[in-house]
């Protein structure tokens, strides 16, 4: 009987090799030309496009290619001085997800000290619910991936005390389906991101023992693809980007080697941009920024010699998080 | 500031005030697009047409950059922009050209606690946001916001299902659509019946949505969950089918089907609610269980029907090892505690056992690990 499947064909024209000096030009370049219409409709998610940079470039070790000074000045002026909370750019309002993203890359140009911790810790802390999950600003939306972010930020900024962990731990449990998988709320279709945000909640929690891994990882490896990408949901097309959230999923549970390394990495090369460097989400398409960290990331999981090692829980150089002291949690088969 | 820039601000201007006069005028507006130009042709670039409204591609940048700027310029001067329902015009084409930029959505959110903004025409714009980007998740978030500012006896939930349904068809596998129409069941609980055709009815046209499926499955267990039935329903034909497909004994009447799913069941001791919604349940996911092979044979093997097909199957198996094994307590155990369950002593989920375990080694590895069937013996 037929077997379809929704699918890419890699010809055997795309890049087999890593194009590493075309990326770190492409990192460098991003956001030179401020005028330009996609960086001005990009503006609301800026800071994460910094982290993507930054953290793409520091596993190249060419981090010096970004002017950290300017970078810093804009991360402070981000910062909300009443809620505590970080803003994608200034003018905008203070939200988890840019909160995460700068106390990331203050963690990788190890000057944490430069915005108000404190204000940062009573900002997560504010949001946290009494079923222990969390909004993701004070307008109220509830996602699992605002718990992943509350508690990486708190560990970054080892202030983790300042919430109900238990009661967090409890909701990301709530969400937990039947088919191993977790969605962004109770009940809600599983889904690769929201699925490393609850792996990556339970590592850094360390309650890892929680996950049913069997059921888990078989859901995650059903997302591998005859192409050799992975998809993030049961018939969609393959994307970089669930190469980096699958992946470190396994990784995290010990499992890496249930899907094909060789093939994965055949489909990672292939969305290159041969010309402008960078990675985009599938074969042929333009690249972002987003991709391309998360490409690189994926490359650096699969043990790619030219990359640094990634850590698969916070999406950092693994240096940085030895250097701050932070364990997480993985299972080892 | 240059010539061409104040030429410039001054096109912009007007152009935000064309769409903000459609907006105004026409009440009924349905959808938005961008409609893709070469370049300026000395015209307005605002179409209007039979309640739809369109914008030149050649200027949707200008006309961004002008609102966006304006509404920073706004708020960060610290002015009270607050209270100041000026700025709406430029929120509309700012948000209707970038629907994901949350601060905008939330300078929406203080004008309507401000009461400078009515909740009826909110929601339309919400909606008209969603006609040009179906995966708007802020739009969706937007709507759910604004609900608790009604009377509980002027919302009709049918519409909100609506709207996810006009999303959903948009852009397959739209993730934000169908949280949203999970939101709305929680919420509304009268519509599963109807929940239960509208999602087979998109099923048929969208064969390879697996979000519907797992809608569907969610609809299934929230009827189980309130222990829902249809109190006229007398007849468990896809049950009964789907019992005799595994049986050489087949099954024809109610008291024969469950005897067979439930052998040591005591009638007497049993709720009679909580035994017709098990009935009704079951049926249901032996319709979908032969509703997806019905789709195999015609379209194919593919992951939607296999996945759909087996999480039909466990709602069965599980919810009668739980029915089967105790009846107070057979909603919380959750089927790995149950692993100790006798099957021998139940010749139906025995005799399933060893069919489902011959359909490839695949699926006896799922049925093993999902459904707790154990195969080592080799005994079946």
């Amino acid at each position: 009987m037929a077997f379809i499947v929704n699918d890419v064909d890699i010809s055997a024209a795309e890049p087999k090799e890593l194009l590493f000096d075309k990326h770190v030009e492409y990192i460098a370049n991003h956001g030179n030309d401020q005028n330009d219409f996609e960086y001005c409709m990009t503006e609301f998610l800026r800071m994460s496009g910094i982290y993507w940079g930054v953290t793409a470039l520091d596993l190249m070790q060419q981090l010096e290619k970004l002017d950290r000074k300017s970078i810093v000045e804009f991360i402070k002026k981000c910062q909300c001085p009443t809620s505590g909370g970080v803003a994608a750019c200034e003018g905008h309002d203070p939200h988890m997800l840019y909160t995460l993203s700068a106390v990331q890359i203050l963690c990788i140009y190890d000057c944490l000290d430069q915005i108000d911790v404190a204000g940062v810790a009573r900002y997560v802390a504010s949001l946290q619910q009494p079923d222990g999950s969390f909004f993701g600003d004070k307008w109220g939306e509830v996602d699992t991936r605002f718990s992943f972010c509350a508690v990486a930020i708190l560990t970054l900024i080892n202030k983790l005390d300042v919430i109900n962990v238990p009661k967090a731990v409890e909701f990301v449990m709530s969400c937990c389906n039947a088919d191993g998988g977790f969605g962004s709320k109770p009940n809600a279709e599983s889904h690769a991101g929201l699925i490393y945000c609850c792996v990556g909640f339970l590592s850094i929690t360390n309650q890892l023992h929680r996950l049913d891994c069997e059921k888990l990882a078989w859901w995650l490896c059903e997302r591998q693809l005859p192409s050799g990408g992975l998809n993030g949901r049961p018939e969609k097309l393959p994307d970089v980007c669930y190469s980096w959230w699958v992946l470190a999923s396994l990784t995290i549970m010990g499992r890496l080697h249930w899907i094909s390394s060789d093939k994965l990495k055949v489909f990672i090369l292939s969305c290159q941009d041969t010309d402008t460097g960078g990675f985009s989400d599938r074969t042929g398409n333009l690249p972002d920024i987003f991709h391309t960290l998360f490409g690189l990331g994926a490359l650096s999981l699969l043990g790619h010699d030219k990359l640094l090692k990634v850590n698969p829980t916070f999406c950092m150089p693994q240096y940085v998080l030895d250097k701050l002291k932070i364990n997480t949690q993985i299972i080892s088969v | 500031m240059e010539i061409a820039d104040i030429e410039n601000d001054v096109l912009c201007e007007k152009i935000i005030n064309d769409i903000n006069a459609v907006l105004t005028r026409d009440p009924d507006v349905t959808s938005f697009e961008i409609i893709p130009t070469l370049s300026y042709q000395n015209k307005s670039p605002v179409i209007h047409v039979e309640h739809n409204l369109g914008l030149e591609s050649w200027c949707a940048k200008h006309v961004y950059d002008f609102s966006h700027k304006t509404i920073l310029a706004s708020k960060l001067s610290g002015s009270k922009y607050i209270y100041n329902d000026s700025l709406v015009k430029y929120l509309n084409c700012a948000l209707l050209i970038n629907p994901d930029v949350t601060t905008f959505w939330h300078i929406r959110r203080q004008l309507v606690e401000k009461n400078k903004l009515k909740i009826q025409k909110e929601f339309q714009f919400a909606a008209l946001v969603l006609t040009k980007k179906p995966k708007a998740s802020e739009a969706f978030a937007y709507r759910r916001w604004l609900y608790p500012f009604q009377s509980a006896e002027s919302i009709d939930w049918s519409i909100e299902i609506g709207i996810c349904d006009r999303c959903a068809d948009k852009s397959l596998s739209n993730y934000h659509a169908w949280s949203h129409r999970q939101w709305v069941l929680e919420r509304a609980s009268h519509l599963l019946r109807s929940e239960i055709l509208h999602t087979e009815k998109f099923i048929k046209k969208h064969i390879s949505d697996y979000s519907c499926y797992h809608y569907r499955q969610f609809v299934l267990q929230t009827i189980f969950d309130i222990c829902y039935y249809d109190k006229e329903q007398n007849e468990y034909n896809s049950l009964r089918d789907f019992i005799n497909f595994y049986l050489v004994d087949g099954v024809s009447s109610v008291g024969e089907i469950i005897q067979t799913l439930l052998p040591n069941i005591d009638l007497n001791a049993t709720n009679e609610d909580k035994l017709k919604c098990f009935l009704y349940c079951c049926n249901f996911a032996a319709y979908d269980i032969k509703f997806c092979d019905d789709l195999k044979n015609l379209f194919g093997f593919r992951e939607s029907f296999e996945n759909h097909r087996r999480a039909s199957l466990r709602f069965i198996v599980e919810n009668c090892m739980r029915f089967n094994s105790s009846v107070e307590c057979y909603q919380q155990p959750p089927v790995s505690k149950l692993s100790k369950f006798d099957y021998s002593s139940n010749a139906f989920l025995m005799a399933l056992k060893k069919s489902e375990g011959m359909l490839g080694e695949q699926h006896r590895k799922w049925c093993s690990l999902f459904l707790n069937f154990d195969y080592s013996d080799n005994s079946d």
